[in-house]
C-alpha cells in the first residue's frame, strides 16, 4: 500500500493548483474551495495512515528499512549536474578505509597473531575521487518520515477544517486555501523527500508560502513587513543548509539520504574542540535550523510572523514548519553525532533559546505573542533534546508540542473570533463562561505544556530533562537540565497567566477602557500616526481585510441575527471598542478543537517512558508501537558506530563491535564526556537507575506545580502583585517586555547597515567607477578635439570624407541619433587603435603581407 | 536540412529586414508589426529543429563549410553545440517576444525599429552559430549597431549619452579583443606549435567525427593557401599546446576584456544601467537576455578552451596577500559582481524614489558574476550552472523588463515611489511579476534554483570560500527583491492615478506566460535542459583540466560508483 505516498504531497498540490487558478475565475464559492482544500488534505491524510500502516504493520511491512517510491518506478532524476570531485574529508575518508582494512587483516589472522598484535595498522587513500552527482525526485519512507507524515497531514487537517470557519466572509478565501494547499506540499516533499536538495526544495518553498500567508493580509504595513522580515531571516538560515548540502556532496559524492548516512556512520567522530569536515556540515546545517525553528540568534521573525491569520500561525509557526529544522537535525543525527562540539552547540543553544523566549512569554501581552514565545521555547527544549543526544525525544515532542501547541492556536483563534478581533489579553477575562468549548480544549492544552502527568507534554517534555541530567554525550548535561528545569517553571507561569487572564477572573471586556497600560499602549499608536483602528489594537493583530460597514467573520448564533444581509454597518464589530458579549464559535471550529484536544491529552501514551516500565525499567514499553522505539533505527548509536538495531537492544551491532584495533587516527574512538553528570551522582546515591528516574519525574512535576502555583497566586488569588513586581524588577521587567531589544539591535546591526552599504556602493559606482568611464571620454573627447585639429591640416580629406560618407550613408537614421562631433572622436578612437594594432603586430603583418602576395603572384 | 539550417535561422530576420523595407510604407505600421512578429514567430519555430542535437553524440553540429575569403583563410563555417543551441532557440524565442512586447510602446518610426530588431536577431544569432573566429567577430561587432540606434532613436530622455556609452565601451572592448584574435590567427601559422596538436586534443573539442572532418578540411585549406585559418576549433586545440607565459596570458587578457565588458563584470559594468533605463523594452529583453550573454558565451568558447593554463592560473603573482593568477582575478571579480551589483541594486528600493529598471539591471550585474563564477570553477557543476544561468537570467531579467514595461506603458513612470497596493487591481500582473521575482531569488522548482545551486555547488569544489560569499549575494538578492514587491505590490493604493489601472491583456499574457512556463519547466524537470549542454561542458572542462576524471566518459580504476 505504501507505494501510493506519492500521491501523499499531490494532492494538497493539486487542491491549491484548482483553488489558486480557477477559483478566482470561476468564482468558486466558500463551500466548493473549502471542500477541494480540506478534502484533499483528508485525502493525503488517509492515504498516510495507511501506507504508515502497512509500512509499519502490514503483511509487506518494511519497517524499519526505509522505502523509497524508486523502488517502485515513481521516480525521476530531476537535476543531472554531471561529475563531482569528492575533494573534501579526504583525511577523515582514508580514517576509514584504514579502519576497515585494519579490521579485515586483523580478521585474517590467527588467534595467536592477535594476541600478539600490538600495533596499528596504516592504510588510507587522500587522493580525490570522482562521482556522478545525479539528483532524484523521489519520496523516502522511512520511520521519521513517517511520523511527520501523519502530523503534518493529521493536524494540518484539524487546522483546515478550523479555517473553514475562522477565515469565512474574507475577500481572498479562495487565496488563501490555494496557499495552505501549497504549504501542506513543500512541507510533505520536506520530510518526504529522498535526498537534501528535496528537503531543501521543502525548505525554501514552506518559507515561500509562509511568506505569503505571513503577508496575506497585505495592505496592513505589518503583516508585510513582516513577511519580509521572515523570509529574509530565513534565508540566512538557508545560506547555512545551502554550504552544508555543498560539503555534504563534497564529502559523500551524493545528496542521498541512504548513501549519504551509509558513508558518514563509519566517519571519525570528532570529540570537543574539533573541528572535522563533519562539524563543518553540522554548523552549516545547524543554521539552517536555527533559521527555521527560530533558535537564537534568529528567532525575530516567529513573533512578528503572528500577523498572519491564526489557523497560519497554528499550521506553519507552531506544528509543522517551525519543527522543520528539529526533523533535519533528527535526520542528519549521523553526522551531529560525530560531532561532539556541534552538539554541545545544538545543546546550549537551544537551552539559551528556551530560557531566553520563556522569560519573554512572561510579559507579553498579546495573546498570539505568548503562544509565539512558548513556541519559540518550546522549540529551544527539543534542540536541547538533540543536543544531549535523545533525538527521539525531540520528534516526540515536536509531535506531543504539534497537538498541544496547535490546540492552544486555534483556541486563542476562537478566541479572538468570539472577541471580534481583540488580541489583548488585558481585555480579556472571564471567558470560561462565554466559550466553553474553547475554554475546556485549552484547558486541555494547558495543562499538557505544563507537564502534568498523564498529558501529553508531561511524556515528552520529561524524558527531555531526564535526558539532559543523564546524558553522556556533552559535558555539562547538568546545566542544560537545570536551565530546562527553570524554563518550564517559567512555562507554567506563563501559561497560568494565559488562562488566567483570558478565561478566568473579571470580564475586563464590559469595561468601556481598560486603563492602565492598554491604554498607554492606545495612546501611543495615536503618536505614532497610525490609523485608529489600528490604535485600538496596539499589537500586531489579526484582523481580516475589511471595509467599514462590511461584515466580517462567521455568521454566528448571537450576531446572525441582526447581521441578515452584508453591508449592514454593525456597530459592535470590531472598530469600536465597546461592550460587546463574546460568543463560542461554530463548530466547525469547535470540532477540531475537541480532537485536537483528545490528542493533547492521550497523545503521550505513544512514548511512555522507560521509568514506566516496571518490569525491566530499562526499555520503553510496546514495542514499535512506542514512538520512541518506532523511531530509535534511524538514530545513529555512538557506542556501536552504527544504526540503533531496530525493537531496542543492540543485538547484531553488538557482535561486530568486538574485535578491530583502532587504526593509525588520533580521532578513532567514542568521545564519552567524563564530566559532572547528575543522573549519575544522584543514582550512585540512591543505588537504583529507576529510583533516579522516579526522582527527576517528580522534580519535574513539581516544577511544573511551582510555575503553576505561582501563576495563580500573581493571577488569581493576588491580582495586585503583577503590577508590583514589575516595579521592583523594573529593569528586568523592562527588558523582557521589550525582549531584550534584539529586534532593535537588529535593526540598528544589520538593517541599518546593510542599507548603508547600498547607498555606499551606488555612490562609489556613480562617483567613481563610472566618473573613470566619464572622465575617459572627456578626456579622450579633448584629445580627438586636438587630433581633430593637427587633422584638419594635415589629413583634412581623409577624415572628412569618410565622416561625410559615413553620415551621408546612414544619414536618415543618424540624424535623429546622432551629433557630428562624437562621431569624430569615435573614429578617432578606432583609428588610433588601429594603428596600435598595427604597431603591436608590425611584424606579424608584415609577413602576412609577404605571404599573401606571394599567393598572389 | 541539417546542413543548411543554421544559415536559415541566422539569414531569416535579415531577408524580412529586407522585405519590410523593400516593400512596405512608412505609414503601413500595423502591418509592419504583425508581418515582423510572425517572422519572428517563424525564426522561433525553425529554430526548434536544432533541438533534434544529437546529445549523445555532442561536439559540433549541424556544420556548414563555405569557401569565403581564402586570401586569410577565413571561412564561413557554421556549427553548433548543445550550449549554443539552448542560447540561440532563447535568442528566437524572446526576439518574438520583444516583438510582440513592442505593438504599444512604439509609437513612431516602426519601420526602422522592426527592420533593427530583425537585423539584431540575425547578429546574435550569427554570434552563436560562427565557427571561424572572423566570422563570429564580424556579426559580435555587427550587433552593436543596431542596438545603438534602438537606444539611441527610441530610448527615453538620455538615450543618447546612454547609447554612445553603450557603443563605445563595447567597443573599446571588442578592438581589444580584435589584437587577440589577430595573435591567434597568426599562432595558426607557427608550426613549431601547431606540430604539437594532437588529434585526441582537436577530437575532443570537435566532438564527433564530422567537426573533425570540418578542422581537418579547413586547416588543409589553409596550408594549401599558405594562410593561417580562423576555424574556432583548431583554435582552441592549439590553446592546449600554448605554453603558458606572459603571451597566453595577455591573450586571455585581450579576449576577457572585450567579453567583461559585455557581461558586464565589475568594473566595467556601468554602461549597463545606463543603457537599460534608456533602452526601450525590448531594447532591454533583447540586451539583458541575449546580448549580455555574447560576453559569457565567449568566455566559455573562447577564454576557456583557448587559454587553458591561464585560465586555471592561481599562481602566477606572489604578492604578500599570497599568490594569485589570472583565474583568481576573474573570480575575484566575479563575486564582486555579484555582492556589490545586489548592493547596488538594493539602493533603488532604499531610495524613496527608485526606478525599478535600474534594479533589475543591476541585478543582472549580481547574476551573471553568478555565471562567471559558475564557469571559472572549473568542474563539470560550476560551468554547467554557468551556462544553465546564462539561459535562466534570459528568461527571468527579459520577463522583470517586460513586466516594468507593462506597467510603465499604463504609468509613464518607473519610480518605485509611484506604486503600491497594485495587487488589488492588477492581480494576475501581480502573480506573475511575484513568480519572476521568486523565479530571480532563485526559489527551489524555479529555474534559477538549478542553475545557481550547480554554479555554488561547483564553485565550493574549487574553494568553499568563493560559494559562501556568493551565497551571501543571494541572501542580498532576495533582501531587495521582496522589498521592492512589497512596495510595489503590498498595502493600500494610496496614489490615485493607480486605481484605474487595467490589469495584463491578452497580448500581454501571450508573451509572458511562455517565459513562465519556461521557468516553472527548467525548475522541476531540467534533465533535457542539461543533456544539451553536458557533453559540450565536459570537452572544456577537460580541455581546462585534462586529469580532471569525468566518470562515464573515460573511466579509470579511480572513478567511484555512479549513483542510481
Amino acid at each position: 500500500m505504501y507505494k501510493y505516498i506519492w500521491l501523499v504531497p499531490l494532492l494538497p498540490l493539486l487542491g491549491a493548483a484548482i483553488n489558486g487558478l480557477l477559483g478566482r475565475k470561476l468564482r468558486f464559492s466558500e463551500t466548493v474551495i473549502g471542500g477541494i482544500a480540506v478534502g484533499s488534505v483528508a485525502l493525503a491524510f488517509l492515504i498516510s495512515v495507511v501506507a504508515v500502516y502497512s509500512y509499519g504493520f502490514g503483511s509487506h511491512a518494511q519497517w524499519p528499512n526505509p522505502y523509497l517510491t524508486s523502488q517502485d518506478g515513481f521516480s525521476f532524476n530531476w537535476i543531472p549536474g554531471g561529475a563531482v570531485s569528492i575533494n573534501q574529508g579526504l583525511h577523515e575518508r582514508s580514517a576509514v578505509e584504514a579502519q576497515k582494512q585494519a579490521a579485515e587483516r586483523f580478521a585474517a589472522m590467527t588467534p595467536e597473531e592477535r594476541a600478539q598484535y600490538q600495533g596499528v595498522f596504516v592504510a588510507g587513500n587522500t587522493s580525490p575521487r570522482y562521482a556522478l552527482l545525479n539528483i532524484e525526485w523521489s519520496y523516502q519512507l522511512d520511520p521519521l518520515s513517517s511520523i511527520f507524515m501523519l502530523v503534518v497531514t493529521g493536524v494540518g487537517l484539524c487546522i483546515f477544517i478550523f479555517a473553514t470557519g475562522y477565515m469565512h466572509g474574507e475577500t481572498g478565501f479562495y487565496r488563501f486555501f490555494a496557499y495552505m494547499g501549497l504549504f501542506m506540499f513543500a512541507m510533505l516533499v520536506l520530510v518526504m523527500g529522498s535526498n537534501f536538495l528535496m528537503m531543501f526544495v521543502g525548505w525554501e518553498g514552506v518559507g515561500l508560502c509562509s511568506y505569503l500567508l505571513i503577508g496575506y493580509y497585505f495592505d496592513r504595513q505589518e503583516a508585510a513587513n513582516a513577511s519580509r522580515k521572515a523570509f529574509i531571516t530565513n534565508r540566512v538560515g538557508d545560506f547555512g543548509f545551502a554550504l552544508a548540502i555543498f560539503g555534504i556532496i563534497a564529502v559523500f559524492g551524493s545528496a542521498q539520504y541512504t548513501e549519504v548516512f551509509d558513508q558518514a556512520r563509519a566517519f571519525p567522530r570528532e570529540p570537543l574542540g574539533q573541528w572535522g569536515v563533519l562539524s563543518w556540515i553540522a554548523l552549516g546545517l545547524f543554521i539552517g535550523a536555527c533559521g527555521k525553528s527560530a533558535q537564537l540568534p534568529l528567532h525575530v521573525w516567529l513573533p512578528d510572523a503572528m500577523a498572519g491569520p491564526t489557523p497560519v500561525s497554528a499550521l506553519i509557526h507552531a506544528a509543522t514548519m517551525v519543527t522543520a529544522g528539529l526533523y533535519m537535525v533528527t535526520r542528519t543525527n549521523v553526522i551531529f553525532q560525530h560531532s561532539q562540539t556541534m552538539l554541545l552547540v545544538v545543546a546550549l543553544v537551544g537551552a539559551a533559546t528556551a530560557i531566553f523566549a520563556a522569560t519573554i512569554g512572561i510579559t507579553q501581552n498579546d495573546i498570539k505573542k505568548v503562544l509565539a514565545y512558548s513556541t519559540v521555547s518550546q522549540l529551544g527544549f527539543m534542540f536541547m533534546a538533540c543536543g544531549v543526544g535523545a533525538f527521539v525525544i525531540a520528534i516526540f515532542h515536536v509531535m506531543t508540542h504539534a497537538f498541544f501547541k496547535a490546540l492552544m492556536f486555534l483556541g486563542a483563534g476562537s478566541v479572538i473570533h468570539g472577541m471580534h478581533h481583540e488580541q489583548d489579553m488585558r481585555r480579556m477575562g472571564g471567558l470560561k463562561k462565554y466559550m466553553p468549548y474553547t475554554y475546556w480544549t485549552f484547558f486541555a492544552g494547558w495543562l499538557a505544556i505544563c507537564g502534568i502527568i498523564p498529558f501529553s507534554g508531561f511524556w515528552s517534555k520529561d524524558e527531555i530533562l531526564w535526558n539532559a541530567a543523564s546524558t553522556t554525550q556533552i559535558p555539562l548535561g547538568w546545566l542544560i537540565w537545570l536551565v530546562g528545569t527553570i524554563a518550564a517553571i517559567c512555562t507554567a507561569f506563563y501559561m497560568t497567566r494565559l488562562m488566567a487572564m483570558t478565561f478566568w477572573g473579571r470580564e475586563r471586556f464590559l469595561e468601556a477602557h481598560a486603563g492602565g497600560e492598554a491604554d498607554e499602549a492606545h495612546a501611543s499608536a495615536y503618536d505614532k500616526g497610525l490609523a485608529p483602528h489600528d490604535a485600538v489594537h496596539p499589537a500586531a493583530g489579526d484582523r481580516p481585510r475589511h471595509q467599514p460597514g462590511e461584515h466580517v467573520g462567521p455568521v454566528h448564533e448571537d450576531v446572525a441575527h441582526h447581521v441578515t444581509t452584508h453591508g449592514h454597518a454593525d456597530e459592535d464589530h470590531g472598530h469600536h471598542h465597546g461592550a460587546h458579549i463574546p460568543h463560542e464559535s461554530p463548530p466547525s471550529m469547535w470540532v477540531p478543537l475537541v480532537v485536537l484536544a483528545i490528542l493533547a491529552t492521550i497523545g503521550g501514551f505513544v512514548g511512555v517512558g522507560p521509568a514506566f516500565n516496571f518490569i525491566t525499567g530499562a526499555e520503553h514499553p510496546g514495542g514499535r508501537l512506542n514512538i520512541v522505539n518506532w523511531l530509535n533505527p534511524i538514530i545513529w548509536d555512538p557506542a556501536t558506530g552504527d544504526f540503533k538495531h531496530a525493537e531496542g537492544g543492540h543485538g547484531e551491532a553488538a557482535e561486530s563491535h568486538e574485535s578491530a584495533p583502532v587504526a593509525a587516527s588520533e580521532h578513532g574512538s567514542a568521545p564519552i564526556s567524563h564530566g559532572f553528570n547528575l543522573a549519575h551522582a544522584v543514582d550512585n546515591v540512591v543505588h537504583s537507575h529507576l529510583l533516579t528516574e522516579w526522582i527527576f519525574i517528580i522534580i519535574s512535576l513539581i516544577a511544573a506545580g511551582i510555575g503553576i502555583l505561582l501563576g495563580f497566586l500573581f493571577y488569581v488569588w493576588r491580582p495586585a502583585l503583577p503590577n508590583i513586581w514589575a516595579q521592583r524588577l523594573r529593569p528586568l521587567y523592562h527588558a523582557s517586555y521589550n525582549k531584550y531589544w534584539v529586534d532593535e539591535f537588529y535593526g540598528w546591526a544589520i538593517t541599518r547597515r546593510t542599507m548603508d552599504a547600498a547607498r555606499a556602493v551606488f555612490t562609489f559606482d556613480f562617483k567613481i567607477v563610472d566618473g573613470i568611464v566619464n572622465g575617459l571620454a572627456t578626456v579622450s573627447r579633448g584629445f580627438s578635439r586636438v587630433v581633430g585639429g593637427v587633422d584638419k591640416y594635415f589629413v583634412d580629406g581623409l577624415v572628412n570624407t569618410i565622416g561625410a560618407f559615413i553620415v551621408r550613408l546612414m544619414s536618415p537614421l543618424l540624424r535623429a541619433a546622432q551629433t557630428g562631433l562624437t562621431q569624430n572622436y569615435a573614429l578617432v578612437m578606432v583609428l588610433g587603435l588601429m594603428i596600435a594594432v598595427a604597431a603591436f603586430f608590425a611584424r606579424d603583418i608584415a609577413t602576412a603581407l609577404r605571404n599573401m602576395f606571394a599567393a598572389i603572384m | 536540412m541539417d546542413n543548411y539550417i543554421l544559415s536559415f535561422i541566422t539569414w531569416l530576420p535579415a531577408l524580412g529586414a529586407i522585405l519590410i523595407l523593400a516593400l512596405m510604407k512608412k505609414d503601413q505600421s500595423s502591418l509592419i508589426k504583425r508581418f515582423a512578429t510572425v517572422w519572428f514567430g517563424l525564426d522561433f519555430l525553425l529554430s526548434l529543429w536544432l533541438l533534434r542535437y544529437n546529445r549523445g553524440m555532442g561536439g559540433m553540429q549541424f556544420l556548414e563549410d563555405y569557401q569565403w575569403i581564402p586570401i586569410i583563410g577565413a571561412r564561413y563555417q557554421m556549427g553548433v553545440d548543445g550550449v549554443a543551441v539552448l542560447l540561440i532557440v532563447l535568442t528566437t524565442l524572446l526576439g518574438w517576444i520583444a516583438s510582440l512586447s513592442s505593438w504599444e510602446y512604439i509609437q513612431k518610426r516602426e519601420k526602422e525599429y522592426y527592420v533593427l530588431l530583425l537585423l539584431l536577431q540575425t547578429a546574435v544569432i550569427g554570434v552563436f552559430s560562427s565557427m571561424d573566429l572572423f566570422l563570429f567577430y564580424l556579426f559580435f561587432e555587427v550587433s552593436l549597431v543596431p542596438m545603438y540606434f534602438l537606444i539611441g532613436i527610441w530610448g527615453g530622455e538620455n538615450r543618447l549619452y546612454a547609447a554612445i556609452k553603450f557603443f563605445l565601451y563595447t567597443l573599446v572592448g571588442s578592438v581589444v579583443m580584435l589584437l587577440g584574435v589577430l595573435k591567434m590567427y597568426f599562432l595558426t601559422q607557427d608550426t613549431a606549435l601547431t606540430s604539437q596538436i594532437t588529434q585526441e586534443t582537436v577530437r575532443l573539442l570537435a566532438g564527433n567525427d564530422a567537426a573533425v572532418q570540418m578542422v581537418t578540411n579547413s586547416l588543409q585549406t589553409a596550408v594549401g593557401n599558405g594562410t593561417g585559418t580562423f576555424n574556432i576549433l583548431y583554435m582552441q586545440a592549439l590553446g592546449s599546446v600554448l605554453p603558458m607565459g606572459t603571451l597566453q596570458i595577455l591573450l586571455f587578457v585581450a579576449f576577457a576584456l572585450g567579453f567583461a565588458i559585455k557581461v558586464p563584470m565589475f568594473p566595467f559594468h556601468t554602461w549597463l544601467p545606463d543603457a537599460h533605463v534608456e533602452a526601450p523594452t525590448a531594447g532591454s529583453v533583447i540586451l539583458a537576455g541575449i546580448l549580455l550573454k555574447l560576453g559569457t558565451y565567449g568566455f566559455f568558447r573562447f577564454n576557456l578552451p583557448m587559454f587553458p593554463a591561464a585560465s586555471r592560473d592561481q599562481s602566477t603573482w606572489v604578492t604578500s596577500f599570497g599568490t594569485f593568477g589570472v583565474r583568481s582575478v576573474v573570480v575575484f571579480l566575479a563575486i564582486v559582481s555579484i555582492i556589490y551589483g545586489a548592493l547596488a541594486a538594493m539602493y533603488f528600493v532604499v531610495k524613496k524614489d527608485g526606478d525599478v529598471k535600474k534594479l533589475v539591471a543591476y541585478s543582472s550585474v549580481s547574476s551573471m558574476g553568478m555565471v562567471m563564477l559558475g564557469l571559472f570553477a572549473l568542474n563539470p557543476n560550476g560551468v554547467n550552472g554557468g551556462v544553465m544561468q546564462m539561459i535562466n537570467h534570459g528568461i527571468y531579467s527579459g520577463a522583470l523588463f517586460l513586466l516594468v514595461g507593462i506597467i510603465y506603458e499604463r504609468r509613464h513612470t518607473r519610480n518605485v515611489a509611484e506604486f503600491g497596493g497594485l495587487s488589488h487591481v492588477m492581480p494576475g500582473y501581480a502573480a506573475l511579476f511575484l513568480g519572476m521575482v521568486m523565479t530571480a531569488i532563485g526559489l527551489p522548482l524555479l529555474a534559477v534554483f538549478i542553475s545557481e545551486f550547480l554554479a555554488l555547488r561547483g564553485s565550493f569544489e574549487a574553494n568553499p570560500y568563493w560559494a559562501a560569499w556568493a551565497a551571501l549575494g543571494i541572501i542580498l538578492n532576495a533582501g531587495y527583491f521582496l522589498w521592492l514587491y512589497q512596495r510595489m505590490f503590498f498595502g493600500n493604493i494610496d496614489n490615485p492615478k493607480n486605481e484605474t489601472l487595467r490589469d495584463m491583456n491578452v497580448r500581454e499574457w501571450v508573451y509572458m506566460v511562455p517565459l513562465m512556463i519556461l521557468s516553472l519547466w527548467i525548475g522541476v524537470y531540467p534533465k533535457p535542459f542539461l543533456e544539451y549542454i553536458h557533453q559540450p561542458v565536459n570537452a572544456i572542462v577537460k580541455q581546462v583540466r585534462p586529469d580532471y576524471v569525468i566518470p562515464g566518459t573515460a573511466a579509470p580504476a579511480q572513478t567511484e560508483r555512479a549513483e542510481r
